[in-house]
């Protein structure tokens, strides 16, 4: 997909939403530490159920978990919810969109913001159009870069070194496949081959996200866990679709 | 003998400064908390804001 985003074009949507991606973020975290206070939940579930809805879903989770010493059980049951909501914003979004009427922008927007894996960013706005897809996965990209400063705040609290922080790979391949798409003039065969190929890639990622979801972790998962987190993206979807109906036209 | 002796202590000496020197550069520089990779990590992010900035002022 990054191919077929101009360099210039991907630097004008993420710089032209930054500020919305960032009171996002910012939004969530904070609902989400004082939820996880006032639900009395354990701290290192609470961070990673509130990093993965604010910043990157399954990735944040992967990232945070050694930093803050989560243990295995604590991970795979927030990993397990957040692959849950991800398949249920896969199923509901395009419906809700087609159903509200919302443009191409607004359901970009609105799919970057408030699903919480790229992958399924990324699949669910494909659902709805090509440009849908294209203005998600750009600022998709620019909410997991939030997950940056995220990494070394709490590796200053935690008194951990920070190794293993760096840019996820997929950011910087968009990036790279972009800056290629947009110096070089690419045969429209190479270019078609691409699009097909990452439609291929989409339906395997949705293959592999369904195949995350167990039953055996789904009963891992405590009701507390579960009111936390659904009732967090309960809030912030909703809110992120009443700003994105607003703000974009 | 000596002028090869001399010669050795010489070497000893020049390496156990440069030995010095770079231990403190690495003292110096090594952060507790962030590597290079953070680093330019960081950096990305900061790009990224800057652009947003830059967006919102014009």
């Amino acid at each position: 997909m990054g191919l077929g985003i101009q360099g210039e074009q991907l630097l004008r949507i993420s710089s032209d939403y930054t500020w919305v991606v960032a009171g996002y973020v910012l939004c969530v975290a904070a609902l989400g530490l004082l939820g996880y206070r006032l639900l009395n939940l354990p701290k290192r579930q609470g961070l990673l159920v509130t990093a993965g809805s604010a910043i990157c879903g399954g990735t944040a989770v992967v990232t945070l978990s050694p930093i803050i010493n989560a243990k295995p059980m604590e991970t795979g049951a927030v990993l397990g919810l957040i692959f849950t909501m991800n398949a249920v914003a896969l199923l509901t979004f395009p419906a809700i969109g087609q159903f509200l009427d919302l443009s191409q922008a607004q359901f970009g927007i609105w799919s970057a913001l408030a699903i919480h894996d790229t992958a399924s960013v990324v699949a669910t706005a494909q659902l709805y159009g090509d440009e849908a897809a294209q203005i998600a996965t750009t600022l998709k990209l620019g909410r997991t870069l939030w997950l940056i400063p995220t990494a070394l705040l709490l590796s200053v609290i935690y008194r951990r070194k920070g190794r293993g922080i760096g840019l996820p790979p997929f950011v910087l391949l968009f990036v790279i496949a972009s800056i290629m798409g947009s110096l070089i003039s690419l045969p429209p065969l190479v270019l078609v081959s691409a699009a097909w190929l990452s439609k291929a890639l989409l339906v395997l990622a949705l293959f592999l996200i369904g195949l995350e979801i167990s039953l055996a972790t789904l009963r891992s998962i405590q009701p507390k866990l579960f009111v936390f987190a659904t009732g967090l993206w309960c809030l912030v979807a909703p809110s992120a679709l009443f700003l994105v109906m607003t703000l974009v036209p | 003998m000596i002028s090869v002796l001399g010669a050795k202590h010489r070497r000893n000496r020049y390496f156990s400064a440069y030995r010095a020197l770079t231990t403190i550069s690495f003292m110096k520089f090594k952060s507790p908390l962030i590597d290079t990779q953070g680093l330019i990590a960081l950096t990305v992010f900061l790009a990224y804001l800057a652009f947003g900035i830059q967006a919102l002022i014009s």
